[in-house]
């Protein structure tokens, strides 16, 4: 289960703090690497504030012009921006580090939001929240009464719009005529996932169709021929049935139903930038942590098709007292599916077409062996080419380059591995129930694969040579003084043995009124996840003084000592009541 | 200041609720659940907004300005993809391009920069599969500075539902101010290998040319054929060198030929366009010979062709991964003394015959001999890009075959193509006497 630990050491703090110290950024004599995290401590971003409704956002839902800004003009801007290259430059001869998420609090992790909201990693939630995801008690199309189709849908997917008895609007998808299950059974899991993962989805139901329950509405439309809007018929409806999958039971057809979300549709938001219209955006999406950890998260679930047109946002209240809320979207492309067929191999590794991949193939001379070269391995029809054993987490890629994942820095990647990896085997098993596969040994072989990827991205992202694998900092109060206690979550998650783990540990510094008052103590080592923090404690010589604020400098060892990781910070503060807190925390990578 | 109030405000609000903070309330030890934490639940109103906000300072917009440079072209660029996709173009073009869903008919361009026919553009006319049983039609034109071509083609696989399979195929071409490369021995121009390359002469040539291939199907991947052709030729010098008139074959007006050649074709590749494995052996053998008009010299045109060639497919370390190797002899005798081959039929070798860093025309004579090594590999979903090497030499006798004889030239290339055989090729080779690049867009037959 252990993984390799190698230091890996950046000059970038001490060039930093030189520069900051010139600058005259940093208090007197307070070294800029020592200095608490800018960002303050809240747990909500109130980014809900009541804000004019925006205009729509139409360029988003044009998935030529998105493919080609994402991976054509946004690669160039990137190259032309000398901002941009002077920090890969800079990160690459190791002086500075990579421009890190604008949307996190002084203990590096990112408040609930209009973007996201912490919940399974934070709040474990119950098998039976888990399995329900986002949808509500009770929810659903009405089980009576006919389902009027009122437009026709777009994308590969056979389906339609539908209303039902209550009027509640539904997007339903049925399954491929030859992969029956495929997009639906996909669409639940992954719904789910993303939901207990923090993000807003709409709701997903799963529903068995009776065709004779389907009428077509007067008014109903369909994009035809040259996306051209026209009436629907009959004609079409049998159309778009027959390339279903029907069940040879009961004639009836097996779909996926979405609610239409609650509020004004205005489009998906852009990948770089913010939206001009929304003052609650005031963070560019590409450095948001949230959007950027969606890669990990996407990887899970190899949502290949995670892209702008996927995304949407909403304006949820009415006139000038609502606010948007930023949705994902369609998750029929998500672990083996390729909408109406297995996934191609090539998704999950290469975009659609990936000018580097192209460029290192041609000069390679066919020596490089690409690892989507082989044909699609479908061991379960329903489960499609889902598949663990070439999975790598950080050569991971959706199917279009996405700007907000080509910035995901390790932090980010650790804040994502670590909900991805909070899904333990019984949740993944829940949340793979809510397929309702037919067969069981579908539904084992994909919740083994998500087990593996799980555990890949664990070890990838949580790996102590990268990023100090430490969470949740706390103090805790004992009778004879407090303590700093800590998670290893590289050990919890069983990427590595806690009889190798050690922890190295010292006061790096005392902060008074922005000053240095105490410089670095010697280092001690521990066994256990936390450290005394009394005043008694030799270790530490903690004096403590109210108001002062303690910087508790950590590295973990995974190999008895051997190798360290890097650096991370503890900022542990008095209150003038003379109690502790954890107020920062500062991970280096 | 404001940010320092918020961090006092929400240290103070979870001072209460976070777990970080629970030591300040609690004097006893106590089991915190797993997973359980306050965090998410724990208010903040101190901030009216959010907290968060990304700015650039006036550093980085100076840093960030060149890429405003691509504003001109992003936002027409745009602005049609936004079209194109809300009218469905691709679909309209498609539309306009092929005549069945299927796509197995329609029309396609042509183009070539380089090769044969210089460059040059045009279209083809195509069904691939008339009357759904795999017979084929085709009908091309191409046009340029130096070149009209008109070809119709006729495939029919399995005639009247037998193992013969027929071949038809109409070329008109006419070709202006094309390179002859000629030196005087004994007095008179002739081509060969000793020919430099400032030896160009130029000519101009029309010619039509009629072919039927009629083959019978011994096997899945053995042939028996014969071919009848009938052409008429006229060449004549041209430009500021022009050929002269005593070359072989050179006519002010056209002379007619008729031929016939019987061959035997094996092809046992396991796939017609990305081969990685099986041989092709093709051995042919026939006759030419005009039968209305002769050359300027007074010259009867009769020879004897015949060619043998072998190309074998090789699947190397990994999936379409391919070593071709192939082997090739021309050879044209006159039919009797004092007849002659008209320099145009000779044998070349140049860039588009396989000596593919040379350029048009470059070496001919009455016998060439060629070898190619060729890898392929596969760059992307349909692309695959080539490496070869390639060695050959004309000649007029057998006996003057020498080692030191053989020209190579090298290059690289890579090759598009799609589901309905429209191809891209490209390549550039280099050899003793410069580089060679070829641009074509053409479909394959």
């Amino acid at each position: 289960m252990a993984t390799g630990c190698r230091c890996r050491r950046r000059r970038g703090p001490l060039i930093a703090a030189a520069a900051a110290a010139f600058l005259g950024l940093a208090p007197a004599c307070l070294p800029a690497d020592l200095l608490p995290p800018e960002p303050p401590l809240v747990c909500r971003a109130n980014d809900d504030r009541p804000i004019p409704e925006p205009q729509e956002l139409e360029e988003g839902n044009y998935i030529v012009w998105n493919g080609v800004d994402a991976m054509l003009f946004n690669q160039l801007e990137k190259a032309l921006d000398a901002g941009f290259l002077g920090r890969k430059i800079g990160a690459w001869l190791r002086l500075a580090g990579p421009k890190e998420a604008g949307d996190v609090n002084a203990i590096d992790e990112v408040p609930d939001s209009t973007w996201f909201v912490n919940r399974h990693a934070w709040q474990r939630m119950s098998l039976e929240d888990l399995r329900r995801g986002p949808n509500v008690a009770g929810g659903g199309p009405d089980a009576g009464g006919p389902l009027t189709i009122v437009e026709g849908k777009s994308g590969l997917q056979p389906g339609f719009q539908v209303e039902d008895r209550k009027g509640d609007r539904y997007i339903v998808k049925l399954d491929p005529a030859l992969y029956p299950k495929l997009g639906t059974a996909t669409e639940m899991i992954a719904s789910r996932f993303m939901y207990a993962a923090g993000y807003h989805v709409p709701e997903y139901y799963l529903i068995d169709i009776d065709p004779a329950r389907l009428a077509i509405a007067p008014q109903a439309t369909i994009r035809g021929r040259y996306n051209i809007e026209r009436l629907m018929t009959p004609e079409d409806l049998r159309e778009i049935l027959a390339l279903a999958a029907r069940s040879p039971e009961d004639g009836t057809y097996r779909a996926t139903a979405s609610k239409f979300l609650p509020g004004k549709p205005k489009g998906p938001f852009p990948l770089v930038g913010v939206r001009e219209d929304d003052p609650n955006d005031t963070v560019f999406h590409q450095d948001r942590r949230p959007l950027r950890g969606l890669r990990v998260v996407s990887a899970f679930l190899n949502n290949t098709d995670s892209r702008r047109g996927n995304y949407l946002d909403v304006y949820v209240g009415r006139n000038t007292t609502g606010h948007l809320v930023h949705y994902l979207l369609d998750f029929s492309a998500c672990m083996g599916s390729g909408n109406i067929n297995p996934k191609e191999p090539k998704y999950g590794h290469a975009y659609l077409v990936d000018p580097e991949d192209i460029v290192m193939s041609f000069f390679s001379l066919g020596f490089w062996i690409k690892p989507w070269e082989r044909p699609a391995q479908v061991t379960f029809a329903s489960a499609g080419s889902f598949r663990a054993e070439d999975f790598d987490p950080e050569e991971w890629k959706p199917s279009y380059a996405n700007p907000m994942f080509q910035r995901m820095t390790d932090r980010d990647g650790f804040w994502a591995a670590v909900i991805v990896t909070s899904f333990s085997d019984r949740d993944i098993r829940a949340i793979v129930d809510t397929a309702r596969y037919d067969e069981p040994e579908t539904a084992r072989y994909v919740v083994d694969v998500f087990i593996a990827r799980r555990d890949r991205i664990g070890r990838t992202w949580l790996d102590a040579s990268r990023i100090n694998p430490l969470d949740r900092f706390e103090v805790r109060a004992r009778p004879e003084g407090s303590d700093l206690r800590w998670r290893d979550l590289s050990v919890e998650r069983g990427y590595n043995s806690s009889a190798d783990t050690l922890y190295r540990y010292r006061l790096a510094a005392v902060i008074e009124g922005g000053r240095l008052t105490r410089r670095a103590s010697s280092w001690s080592t521990s066994a256990r996840p936390g450290i005394p923090l009394s005043r008694q404690d030799r270790l530490l010589h903690l004096t403590r003084m109210p108001g002062a604020t303690y910087v508790i400098d950590i590295r973990t060892s995974c190999d008895a000592g051997a190798h360290w990781s890097p650096r991370l910070l503890v900022y542990v503060s008095e209150t003038p009541a003379g109690a502790l807190l954890v107020t920062g925390l500062r991970r280096d990578t | 200041m404001r940010m320092l109030l918020i961090s006092l405000a929400a240290i103070t609000c979870l001072a209460a609720s976070h777990p970080a903070a629970e030591g300040r309330a609690e004097t006893e030890p106590r089991e915190i659940e797993p997973e359980a934490g306050a965090f998410t639940q724990a208010a903040d109103e101190a901030s009216e907004r959010s907290p968060f906000r990304s700015e650039e300072n006036l550093l980085r917009k100076v840093l960030h300005a060149p890429s405003y440079l691509l504003i001109p072209f992003k936002e027409p660029v745009k602005r049609f993809l936004i079209f194109a996709e809300r009218i469905a173009l691709v679909d309209r073009v498609l539309d306009v391009l092929y005549f069945n869903d299927e796509q197995t008919a329609g029309w396609l361009p042509n183009a070539s920069f380089g090769g044969k026919t210089g460059f040059a553009l045009g279209g083809n006319v195509f069904h691939h599969d008339l009357f759904r049983r795999g017979k084929e039609v085709s009908f091309s034109f191409l046009g340029g500075p130096e070149t009209i071509e008109v070809e119709l083609a006729v495939l029919d696989p399995a005639v009247l539902e037998t193992p013969f399979v027929a071949q038809f195929d109409f070329l008109y071409q006419e070709i202006n101010d094309q390179d002859v490369f000629l030196s005087l021995r004994d007095g008179a121009f002739t081509t060969g290998q000793g020919v430099g390359p400032d030896d160009e002469r130029n000519y101009d040539l029309d010619q039509a040319t009629g072919s039927l291939d009629v083959g019978y199907r011994l096997t899945p991947t053995w042939r028996l054929g014969a071919v009848f052709r009938y052409a008429a030729v006229r060449a004549g010098g041209s430009g500021d060198r022009p050929a002269p008139r005593e070359l072989e074959g050179m006519s002010d007006d056209y002379i007619r030929y008729v031929g016939t050649e019987g061959y035997i074709y094996l092809d046992s590749r396991n796939s017609a366009f990305r081969a990685t494995r099986g041989w092709v052996a093709d051995l042919r053998g026939g006759a030419v010979g005009n039968v209305r008009g002769e050359d300027e010299a007074g010259r009867d045109l009769r020879f004897f062709r015949y060619s043998m060639e072998l190309q074998r497919y090789q699947q190397l370390f990994a999936f379409l991964r391919t070593l071709v190797v192939r082997a090739l002899v021309i050879r044209t005798e006159p039919l009797h003394r004092g007849d002659g081959v008209p320099f145009y039929w000779q044998p070349a070798l140049d860039e588009d015959t396989g000596l593919r860093g040379y350029t048009r025309g470059r070496f001919r004579d009455r016998g060439a001999v060629l070898f190619n090594l060729e890898y392929r590999y596969p760059v992307w979903d349909t692309w695959e890009g080539t490496v070869f090497l390639d060695e050959g030499q004309v000649f007029h006798q057998y006996g003057d075959i020498r080692w030191e004889a053989f020209r190579w030239s090298a290059g690289v290339g890579a090759q598009f193509s799609t589901r309905s055989r429209f191809l891209l090729r490209t390549q550039l080779a280099v050899s003793d006497e410069g580089v060679v690049g070829l641009i074509k867009l053409s479909q394959a037959f």
